[in-house]
């Protein structure tokens, strides 16, 4: 059994209109390992819902995958028919998102909601699947989970119906666990215990984790490596560790920066100037470029390649690319 | 939800009388009386004056409603100028009838309109769909007398499979089953002239309504748990979908009546619609009234029952 459970080639996807195509992802590679949590960062736009979206095989109908694999568990998701990817679906990879006010069927109750995804997947009857329901639910949180079962979502708040998402996703057992966002959309305090409860689940189910955020506090709390993601490229990847010392790309510099400190008082929270390009105008050269204090003719002339500069960390910038005749500007 | 029904048909009651006071303050502005229209050289003009004063049409207006509305409550609707008949047996014999039109109009609004706004949400904008929209379209601006004529200029003259009026076969002498066929068989073009505008306006509502709810996250997430397309679009997408319909329903059945006016004349189908009618064109006001507030009864009753069927059919709804 290889270390890797997915690993991702060169994936590309794009989305097709009349004005032409729009590549969101284009050309990414990452992997995740067994029982790792692995962090895609970057900010609103930068592709990371599509990649996620990709590897499920739920795109929208107008964005498909052009070039690339998936190679999940030895097999490239790529290639498969829909019903091979309905048969992982919600099995061995599951997927909770961003939205638990509207993720959530609002006329099913919670436990036909729960209940679904085991009968389906596990073969099983109702009533081992209400059982099995009712185990999850307690494990996410909820002691009254028999109560909980006939309940529908309007009667939860925003966090317990997170947990209801969990509840859900990992009821099956997956060997990913793909989270979108997942506590973006809640109170502070109730983002810290969502996140101690996936800890916990990933520690019970040894399930790895994709955790796509914007939030560099539930990067450094959650992930063992980072991936960050701008304007559907990789621009740098690192452990945990090694990125919050030494980030080498200027956008997560800029990133790392954004982030409100407890400790200086800063006047004025720093934000990187500009927006992420849409993905139908990027820039000639690094994509960065336009938005980066240090960018020098280069940049806007041809785009670097991901480059690695120390064991495990990877960047793609001219300024790690030695190469004569070149001034910073 | 005990509470709150008996609420709402409380507040009925002044809203009854309201509506009451506006009908017959219409009726009355209207000019003419049931005998204005007779001219009759064979008639002495005082045997009309003694039908006014026997009927009540000489006392004042205010006076003329409370004599009205005292019967009314008691059951007693009054004497239809025209038929000479109590407007209660006028009623009672046909209203039967328009039920029966009422139902048969429902069951083909809604066992087309569902299917149809389905077939089209499944592959919008393709060919199908515009058909659809087109005939929709068409069904939905088309007046229904224009709608009954054409109906039965095709089907009743022309191809001569279908009888134009009346709500059974005349002498047929059917029984038990038998005479429910010939009875559907007759009332099928009433109900599908007075079906049309709600096969084409609900068949594009159910569409539109498909196509939103796919939109939804939940979707995406019952997608995610790797359920097919077809089990989603069944568990997840149509009961969203279609609980905006049911509630429809209720609000619906308030109209079918106005509607059955126009259809029920034209077919010669003798229900309280056609009677309606008769009495407007004869001015024979105890006939207005009563099929007026019967109707005004229906809508009221139609709405709640659109609250109380919306209640029953989407969790996040309760009444305190
Ligand atoms: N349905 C779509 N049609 C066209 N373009 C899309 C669609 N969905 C996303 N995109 C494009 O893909 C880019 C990446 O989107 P997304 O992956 O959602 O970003 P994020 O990193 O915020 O999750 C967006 O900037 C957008 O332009
Ligand atoms: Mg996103």
């Amino acid at each position: 059994m290889s270390q890797e459970l997915l690993q991702i080639h060169n994936l590309k996807t794009y989305f097709f209109s009349d004005s032409g195509k729009i590549p969101a992802v284009d050309g990414i590679t990452l992997s995740v390992k067994r029982r790792e949590t692995v962090a895609l960062v970057g900010e609103s736009g930068c592709g990371k819902s599509i990649t996620s979206l990709s590897i499920m095989g739920l795109l929208p109908e107008s964005g498909k995958i052009v070039d690339g694999e998936i190679i999940f568990n030895g097999e490239n998701l790529v290639k498969k028919t829909d019903a091979e990817m309905e048969r992982l679906r919600g099995n061995e990879i599951s997927m909770i998102f961003q939205e638990p006010m509207t993720s959530l069927n609002p006329v099913l109750t919670i436990g036909e909601q729960i209940m679904e995804g085991i009968i389906l997947h596990r073969k099983v009857s109702k009533q081992e699947a209400r059982e099995r329901a009712v185990q999850m639910l307690k494990l996410v949180g909820f002691p009254r989970a028999e109560e909980i079962l006939s309940e529908y979502p309007h009667q939860l708040s925003g966090g317990m119906r997170q947990r209801v998402m969990i509840a859900m996703a990992m009821a099956t057992n997956p060997k990913l666990l793909i989270a979108d966002e997942p506590t973006t959309a809640l109170d502070v305090t109730i983002q810290a215990q969502i996140l101690e409860l996936m800890r916990e689940v990933k520690e019970k189910f040894e399930t790895s984790i994709l955790l796509i955020t914007h939030d560099l506090g539930v990067v450094a709390e959650m992930a063992d490596r980072v991936i960050v993601m701008y304007a559907g490229k990789v621009v740098e990847e690192a452990g945990v560790e090694e990125l919050f010392e030494k980030p080498s790309h200027p956008y997560t510099e800029g990133l790392m920066k954004s982030v409100p400190s407890l400790e200086e008082s800063q006047q004025r929270l720093y934000s990187i100037r500009g927006n992420v390009p849409s993905p139908d105008e990027l820039p000639k050269g690094c994509r960065f470029a336009p938005r980066c204090d240090k960018a020098w003719d280069r940049c806007f002339a041809s785009e670097p390649d991901l480059k690695e500069i120390a064991p495990g960390h990877a960047v793609r910038c001219f300024l790690y690319q030695s190469e004569e005749g070149n001034e910073p500007r | 939800m005990t509470t709150y029904l008996i609420r709402r048909i409380l507040t009925m009651i002044p809203m009854m009388v309201l509506i009451s006071v506006i009908l017959f303050t219409m009726v009355q502005l209207a000019p003419g009386d049931a005998f204005s229209g007779q001219f009759d050289p064979r008639v002495d003009a005082s045997y009309y004056e003694k039908m006014r004063e026997k009927f009540g049409l000489n006392k004042s207006p205010v006076e003329q409603y409370f004599i009205w509305a005292k019967n009314f409550v008691q059951g007693e609707f009054g004497l239809s100028f025209r038929h000479r008949m109590p407007v209660s047996d006028l009623i009672s014999d046909r209203i039967g009838n328009t039920v029966f039109l009422g139902v048969c109009s429902l069951i083909l609004t809604y066992s087309l309109a569902i299917p149809l706004g389905i077939f089209s949400a499944n592959k919008p904008y393709s060919k199908l769909d515009y058909t659809l929209t087109g005939f929709s379209f068409v069904g939905y601006s088309m007046p229904s007398f224009l709608a009954g004529l054409l109906l039965i200029y095709l089907f009743s003259f022309n191809l001569k499979i279908f009888p134009f009026s009346g709500t059974e076969t005349a002498g047929g002498g059917y029984e038990g089953i038998s005479l429910l066929l010939d009875r559907l068989y007759h009332v099928i073009l009433p109900a599908f002239t007075l079906s049309l505008i709600t096969i084409a306006g609900y068949n594009r509502f159910v569409r539109s309504s498909i196509l939103e709810a796919k939109q939804q996250d939940y979707v995406r997430t019952a997608r995610a748990k790797g359920l097919s397309k077809s089990v989603v679009m069944r568990k997840h997408v149509l009961r969203n979908a279609l609980i905006p319909l049911i509630t429809l329903f209720g609000l619906d059945l308030g109209l079918l009546l106005g509607g059955a006016v126009i259809t029920e004349t034209i077919f010669t189908y003798p229900g309280i619609g056609q009677l309606y009618f008769e009495g407007i064109v004869n001015r024979d006001y105890p006939i207005i009234m009563a099929v007026s507030m019967i109707s005004a009864l229906t809508v009221l009753l139609g709405n709640l029952l659109a609250d109380i069927l919306y209640a029953v059919v989407d969790p996040r709804i309760r009444y305190e």
